[in-house]
């Protein structure tokens, strides 16, 4: 099995003592070839990895802006099918490793074995699976090792008491959710003590693209609801707004 | 059941992280005091003295002779106190939340048979209620908003998707993630991640156990055949599970069929639907070939969600139940027909079994005895009934 290149990029920001910067966008809102501009403009910016959202038409877990960006993305007429040809078409022009977040009912239905032969052949390397918790990990965790794609684990505010328990059984990352903390320094730490993994942190960018120094203790940050809504208001200009906003994030990061 | 929360290869606990250690305290507590004598003697103690059960068991004479099969039973769900049987299932999970120190309570509603429920018993036992139901049914609804608004409760419209059911259900979900500490999520049906199907089936059971000592009163045996309307399915699995181990007693549920199976405009889980996963569990949904729900469509609120419960869905696929599909028109027709046989008003969800009893007496013989689940009463359906006969009774 070839390595997993989500492990060999965080393994090098964490040799260069670095955060990694995660961006996460709805693929197909706005059209995949936009999806696909933004993409290359955050990868030629600074971006570690990227997550791309598969849209869903209940996306119980996510806020109101990633909701809207998944039904305009539906809208717009998005399919997986169509999200796995629009990688194919990324994969000539940047190698930058690339995950899907997604609910399980999409690969449940597209059907567990093509779904990660097709993530293998279209250098998807990771997914991220809101609705699926450690207890129901066995649902798709012998497709994914079999095509050496990363299932990622979450943890959150609420996982106390669980998090070594996930932390053991993760994959590639552990992605911490913060929503709704004011101050995630304490739980990130938690979640530091208790994984060896690198614990990447969902971050809004105003809480640190002034002030530096408040980034809270991570390996990396995952950027979702600004991005989103600033590529919803610049539409036709969004890559080039993206790539900015990475950029910008970037030099904050690295002030830091 | 195969393991824990598993029907077959139905159920699971298919939920966000954020939830889990709420849904295994749940599980905990529920695992306690299901065990504990004292807190079901409190359960069936309200049952009776407030809910009004036990509910009757009435031998539907007139209905009878005139469709010329078998003998026709309606257990009276609809007597109980606010209407209909979902507050069976209240009344148990309140008396949990109260045991888990939970001091406010939220639900989802469809038709807001449920959400009067839980703002009803909320209103007994002094906690802060929040019910959340789709924009689309507060309009079909209104009265039951005004019911709900009455007993105190905070009634939150649901903009997102479709307006209905599935939607309330998605903002319930994350209502509860991000007030997990202080909050009791009262689902309303048997559906959802593990232990709700269990939980709440446990709760409705009670109308299949009463059915069958009532029948076993009158007429010394078991019915031949019970009919009951499915949407999530929580009367149905209520008016089944006593029957089930009793191989002779046929098990039909009745779900909707909207303007007909053949159209985009329907609510037919089992008839038309795919094994997927959402809403907390795998089972039967209404989708498209890339996995997105379905916009679902019926004239009854309560049974317009494009899933089913997960111990139907294994009941389904083990035969040992069968489900047929009734649309808005059979339905209305049923409500009427019931209305003027018997006196009896039942809601549109009920109307919805009236309807396949109908179909399905005729076929049975004169000895044979049937028994169909009136899951609710009619009253809160009249304007929109008047309104599909194009009748205005606003001004």
């Amino acid at each position: 099995m070839t390595k997993n290149r989500i492990d060999a990029v965080l393994a090098q920001c964490r040799a260069e003592g670095r955060k990694a910067l995660i961006p996460y966008i709805t693929a197909g809102d706005g059209g995949y070839a936009l999806t696909e501009e933004i993409v290359l403009a955050m990868a030629g910016s600074g971006a570690d990895l990227i997550v791309l959202g598969v849209p869903f038409s209940d996306p119980i877990a996510e806020a109101p802006t990633v909701q809207k960006a998944s039904e305009r993305a539906l809208a717009a007429g998005t399919t997986l099918a169509g999200i796995f040809e629009m990688m194919g078409r990324i994969r000539e022009k940047t190698d930058i490793p690339v995950l899907l977040m997604m609910y399980l009912n999409t690969i449940f239905r597209f059907g567990k074995e093509r779904f990660f032969s097709r993530c293998r052949e279209c250098g998807v390397e990771g997914v991220i699976v809101p609705d699926m918790p450690f207890e129901e990990k066995e649902e798709i965790r012998a497709e994914a090792e079999a095509c050496g794609v990363h299932s990622i684990s979450l943890v959150t505010a609420a996982s106390a008491g669980r998090i070594r328990m996930i932390a053991g059984e993760a994959r590639g990352f552990l992605y911490a959710v913060t929503a709704g903390l004011e101050k995630p320094s304490s739980f990130l730490e938690q979640v530091q003590e208790n994984a060896s993994l690198p614990v990447i942190a969902e971050l809004p960018a105003s809480d640190f693209t002034h002030a530096p120094e408040q980034i809270p203790p991570c390996d990396g940050i995952l950027l979702s609801n600004a991005l989103v809504e600033l590529i919803r208001q610049s539409s036709a200009d969004s890559p080039a707004a993206a790539g900015r906003f990475v950029k910008a994030v970037r030099a904050a990061m690295n002030l830091q | 059941m195969s393991k824990a929360g598993r029907f077959g290869e139905f159920g699971g606990q298919y939920v966000p992280e954020t939830v889990m250690n709420a849904v295994n305290e749940l599980e905990a507590a529920y695992n306690k005091y299901s065990r504990d004598p004292e807190f079901w003697a409190e359960y069936r103690r309200l049952c009776c003295e407030y809910a009004g059960r036990p509910s009757l068991l009435y031998y539907a004479e007139k209905m009878t002779k005139d469709l010329g099969g078998c003998k026709i039973y309606l257990k009276r769900e609809d007597l109980n106190h606010t209407g209909a049987h979902k507050i069976n299932n209240v009344l148990g999970q309140i008396l949990l939340a109260k045991r888990m120190g939970k001091k406010r309570i939220i639900a989802e509603t469809g038709a807001g048979q449920h959400g009067v429920a839980t703002a009803t018993v909320c209103a007994l036992f002094g906690l802060e209620c929040e019910i959340f139901m789709g924009v689309e049914d507060i309009e079909r609804q209104r009265l039951n908003v005004y019911r709900m608004e009455l007993l105190g409760a905070k009634v939150t419209g649901v903009e997102s998707g479709t307006g209905t059911l599935k939607d309330a259900v998605n903002e319930a979900m994350r209502n509860w993630c991000m007030n997990i500490d202080t909050t009791f999520y009262l689902i309303g049906s048997a559906m959802g991640p593990h232990p709700y199907p269990t939980m709440v089936r446990d709760f409705q059971k009670i109308i299949s156990e009463e059915a069958k000592a009532q029948l076993m009163e009158k007429e010394g045996r078991l019915p031949d055949c019970v009919v009951a309307c499915v949407g999530g399915g929580s009367n149905a699995i209520g008016a089944f599970y006593d029957f089930i181990p009793d191989e002779s007693v046929r098990l039909v549920g009745a779900e909707a069929a909207g303007k007909g199976v053949e159209t985009a405009l329907h609510a037919a889980t089992v008839a038309k639907g795919d094994v997927g996963i959402f809403h907390g569990m795998k089972s039967y949904f209404l989708q498209n070939e890339e996995g997105q729900i379905a916009p679902v469509y019926s004239i009854s609120a309560g049974l317009d969600y494009p899933g089913v419960g997960p111990e139907h869905a294994n009941l389904y696929k083990t035969g040992r139940a069968s489900y047929v599909p009734v649309t808005d028109e059979e339905a209305v027709c049923a409500l009427e027909y019931l209305s003027r046989t018997e006196g009896i008003i039942p809601a549109i969800e009920s109307a919805h079994a009236v309807a396949a009893a109908k179909q399905l007496a005729p076929t049975m013989s004169l000895d044979e005895i049937m028994i169909i689940c009136l899951s609710g009463r009619g009253d809160k359906d009249m304007q929109q009934i008047a309104k599909y006969r194009g009748v205005n009774i606003n001004d």
